[in-house]
């Protein structure tokens, strides 16, 4: 396993306490941004980014001019009134802000093409609730194919990075969610593989200075073995044309079966012919 | 390279229910370290007789990881002490049931140089395992686990499908799940076999492997670039194509000379199958050197078998040369003798000619050369003949079944529906007439589906698409002096050919688009998109015009790509509607106003009134009666033109007259009057 990128709460104390490792420090206020921001890379640390979550939707955030070139994840329900943020626009695609907005509503398929559109990197974020699959599919189209200039659209665009015919693609790292990449850390310093794992208590290590060689971690090696346990339990997904590319993300509850299945389905042939595409473009 | 199928153990930790492995209990269960030395000696001295001899070991069993990590160190060891000057021309690899790999195997099996491991996987209950659905269960876990483990080391696995009687009524969902199970698609589907009492529950006949086969190949086949690791497909194709020429023991008709099986007591056999079936015993290595035993007399038979089957069972068959008869311990199996082909060449025949054949347009015919007979061993193998005539793919004639061939349109949409059209009267003369169209932007939109269309894709690097071009080098001499019968003509439809357009779609309104546009008692569309600047016309002049309409009471749409720049005062459709339904929405319209572009070509499938501007191409060549073509007089250095035949200008560079190129020399009220009189007409 590689060095992990620390998941981590602002915290003085702990970023103190943390050495060798990049950094994604999770802020619960915009006022913490530039200042965390600043700390880590005071100390000479790795800042990979600054995460945080806002129940405002984004017309309702001021941007502030200090953001500028520190990399933020904003995490917001909803874009909000177009209008309220037509004039501020330019200002966040400057900013280097990737808007996270949850895939589940359909106006956010929408917002997420606007904003690409202006120039504004946006990531979709699958939750329990399914997606508008038709208009994920256009979506895809237009992050994937659109010909006019726009900004990447998550997380279809790191799948046409990553796609490479016959392999697995997991894109949890979009999301800081790939325990080969991402650790997540509390305040007190105890580290989980996830950040689902983090809120349950299920943690690999009461502290990061305890935590050694991650790949040694009887948790962690459970952990490899999750994806693959279920093909041993009849799951409905192991069966699906799109498991490559979606390992679950749609729908790892194989509840929103078959909506899932043929978006599935649908994203692997658009990679097949973006991967095309670009070969022939070579 | 000689194969040894290293049988060092016949203990396993599993009791897989379609074990066919007659040989069991036998009272030497592991190879004694003294046996185990004297086979890296035996090994030595047939490398030392074979300066340019190589010999792969591969560790079988039973379960080698049995065998425990010392027992391979110990193996090494001998080889190092024993192999010195011919260490270097042994390699191994392992079949193994994973279950037992630890970290503690790390470290000798890379010094062995093993990197891959073939390994076998069933998700039915009660299959592997060692009994019952409980030990399947534990044993898929621990299976799971080990996988982790090995590919944490930098060790890849493929797997070995077992098709039994229980499998045979989900053939796509296992291979789906099989193929998502492993990281590379690295999968191949195996009958199950049996010497003798064939079980009910489990055992298939030739004819049902075929058929579980052919379902998922037909699968396979259109998207085998996503599976690029499933056999026994790749293999197959590529061998009838011609990019590979390996084929498997079973089908070498070679075996005699390649493969020899080496069991705990030092026995030797024909192969692993043959250990494991009691049949075929060569002497024993404690006992005799290597060259004696792949010179035993039952060898000899084995070396005469092709010749036998060639004139006898196998007799003016056309896959013989992929085949040989099949695997000689199958016909023994059935038939007590050797000398008659195996029952399963039937998953050969049968296959190709009941789904791979029907499925892919290639047509195996064998080589003719009798280069392709298997070689017969001797001492000097490099001398004899071993390469064998590569079978060609034969592209269909005009109603044949062979390949169908790549086709490739120029960029830009311009031609599409005149491909389209050329191809639909092709497949009405002969419905079993398939192209495959090179995948361009924008052509996929429009054309799956297509009846003529086999596949849209990209052709593999060996094969050049047809051009779907109007001149150059290549470029027929006995064309008509119209694009539609150029094209025609370089796709094989007799011309002159009814210029016919064609999409591969019922239109249909979308109510919500429908409701949306503001539509007025006549409507005119407008279209300045081109693919090159060449072609386009002044925004600024658009505008005008469409102020004009305007103002004259009709309601005026744009409707394009998003490479043209919006016409203010328009009512814009640009980049809202799939091309499908700007095909579609179009025939609701009276007039289109365009350049040279596809929607001149949506206007003619719909029987439209146009007016099209034309510049740089010529309106005779391009165009269509009953339009109203309005031609620029050309000024510039290329008054033939500057884009089409013979032009050798670059498209997508502009014109270097810039705003005043012929496009821009159009009057908005000769334009308009153009519009009133084809109104009007």
């Amino acid at each position: 396993m590689k060095t992990p990128t620390l998941v981590c709460p602002y915290s003085r104390p702990l970023l103190d306490r943390i050495a060798g490792y990049a950094m994604v420090v999770r802020v619960d206020r915009f006022a913490d941004i530039s200042r965390a921001a600043d700390e880590v890379r005071s100390a000479g640390k790795t800042l990979q980014c600054v995460l945080v979550e806002s129940e405002m939707p984004l017309n309702a955030i001021d941007f502030q001019k200090d953001w500028q070139g520190i990399p933020i994840a904003l995490s917001v329900p909803a874009m909000g009134a177009f209008r309220e943020i037509a004039d501020r626009v330019r200002q966040l695609a400057d900013l280097k802000v990737h808007v996270y907005l949850p895939a589940a509503k359909r106006e956010n398929l929408t917002a997420s093409r606007m904003l690409a559109s202006l120039d504004v990197t946006c990531c979709l974020v699958f939750d329990s609730a399914p997606p508008h699959w038709e208009a994920l599919a256009d979506l895809m189209t237009y992050a994937l194919f659109g010909s006019n200039p726009h900004a990447p659209v998550e997380p279809f665009n790191y799948l046409a990075e990553h796609y490479r015919a016959g392999a697995d693609i997991d894109w949890g790292a979009v999301y800081f969610d790939d325990s080969a990449e991402f650790l997540h850390l509390d305040a007190d310093g105890r580290v989980a593989l996830s950040w689902r794992e983090l809120c349950c208590g299920a943690f690999i290590a009461e502290d990061i200075s305890l935590l050694g060689d991650p790949s040694e971690n009887a948790l962690y090696r459970n952990s490899l073995n999750t994806r693959r346990a279920l093909f041993l339990n009849g799951h409905p997904c192991i069966a699906c044309e799109g498991w490559k590319v979606c390992l679950g993300r749609f729908g790892a509850d194989g509840k929103h079966r078959p909506g899932c299945a043929a978006s599935a389905a649908d994203l692997l042939g658009e990679l097949e012919h973006y991967r095309n595409q670009q070969l022939e473009r070579a | 390279m000689k194969t040894i199928i290293f049988k060092a153990t016949d203990i396993c930790n599993s009791n897989c229910i379609y074990c066919h492995a007659v040989r069991k209990n036998q009272s030497v269960k592991t190879m004694p370290l003294e046996i185990l030395e004297r086979f890296f000696e035996r090994i030595n001295a047939f490398l030392t007789e074979r300066p340019e001899e190589t010999l792969k070991i591969i560790w079988h069993g039973g379960e080698p990881l049995t065998l425990g990590p010392d027992y391979f160190y110990k193996a090494l060891a001998f080889k190092d002490a024993h192999c010195r000057e011919t260490g270097p021309r042994i390699s191994f690899d392992m079949q193994s049931n994973l279950t037992l790999f630890s970290k503690e195997y790390v470290d000798v099996l890379q010094k062995m140089g093993i990197k891959n491991f073939g390994t076998s996987f069933e998700l039915l209950p009660g299959v592997r395992g060692s009994g019952g659905k409980t030990g399947s269960d534990s044993y898929n876990r621990q299976f799971i686990r080990a996988l982790s483990l090995l590919e944490e080391e930098g060790f890849s696995w493929g797997i070995i499908y077992v098709v039994t009687k229980l499998a045979l009524n989900r053939p796509i969902e296992l291979f789906r799940t099989l193929t998502n199970f492993v990281p590379s698609t690295s999968v191949m589907f195996n009958p199950v076999t049996f010497l003798k009492d064939k079980p009910g529950q489990v055992a298939i006949t030739p004819e049902e492997f075929v058929d579980f086969l052919g379902e998922i190949f037909t699968e396979w086949w259109p998207k085998r670039e996503r599976y690029p690791g499933v056999d026994p497909f790749k293999s197959l194709v590529d061998n009838l194509l011609g990019v590979s020429e390996a084929l498997l023991c079973t089908d070498s008709g070679r075996c005699a000379d390649t493969h020899l099986c080496v069991s705990p007591d030092g026995t030797a056999w024909q192969c692993g199958r043959s250990s494991d079936w009691d049949l075929m015993r060569h002497g024993s290595i404690v006992e005799s050197p290597l060259a004696d035993i792949l010179n035993h007399p039952q060898r000899e038979a084995l070396r005469k078998r092709p010749a036998v089957l060639k004139e006898g069972d196998c007799s003016g068959c056309r896959f013989w040369g992929i085949c040989h008869g099949g695997c000689p311990l199958d016909a023994l199996a059935e038939t007590g003798s050797i000398l008659h082909k195996s029952p399963w060449c039937w998953t050969k025949k049968g296959f190709i000619e009941k789904y791979l054949e029907p499925a892919t347009g290639i047509t195996y015919r064998p080589a003719e050369s009798p280069a392709q007979e298997p070689a017969r061993a001797s001492e000097d193998e490099k001398s004899l003949p071993r390469a064998r005539p590569r079978p060609r793919m034969f592209p269909a004639a005009a109603g044949g079944s062979g390949e169908p061939p790549w086709i490739g349109p120029i960029p830009g949409m311009d031609d599409v529906l005149m491909v389209s059209g050329i191809l639909q009267q092709i497949v009405e003369k002969n419905p079993s007439r398939r192209f495959k169209l090179v995948n361009k932007a924008g052509y996929r939109d429009i054309l799956s589906g297509h009846p003529a269309i086999a596949e849209i894709g990209l052709p593999p690097r060996t094969i050049d698409p047809v051009p779907l071009d109007y001149g150059g080098n290549g470029a027929p001499s006995s064309c008509q002096e119209r694009a539609y019968q150029v094209l025609a003509e370089r796709l094989g439809l007799e011309t002159p050919a009814a210029e016919t357009l064609f999409v591969p779609f019922k239109f249909e309104d979308d109510p919500y688009l429908m409701k949306f546009i503001p539509w007025k008692a006549r409507n005119i569309i407008i279209c300045p998109n081109c693919e090159t600047p060449r072609k386009q016309m002044n925004t600024l002049i658009w505008e005008k015009l469409s102020q004009k309409l305007i103002e004259a009471g009709f309601g005026v749409m744009q409707l394009a790509g998003m490479k043209s720049g919006h016409v203010r005062g328009v009512y814009s459709l640009q980049g809202l509607i799939h091309v499908r339904q700007v095909i579609s929405v179009i025939r609701h319209f009276d007039l289109v106003i365009t350049t040279h572009n596809l929607f001149m070509q949506i206007a003619r499938l719909h029987k439209i009134p146009a007016v099209v501007l034309w510049g740089p191409t010529d309106h005779r060549f391009f165009g269509y009666q009953g339009h109203h073509h309005l031609q620029s007089r050309r000024t510039c250095p290329s008054p033939e033109g500057c884009i089409g035949r013979r032009a050798g200008h670059i498209p997508a560079a502009a014109c270097p007259m810039g705003d005043s190129h012929c496009m821009n020399r159009f009057e908005v009220e000769t334009i308009y009057q153009a519009a009133q009189e084809a109104l009007n007409r």
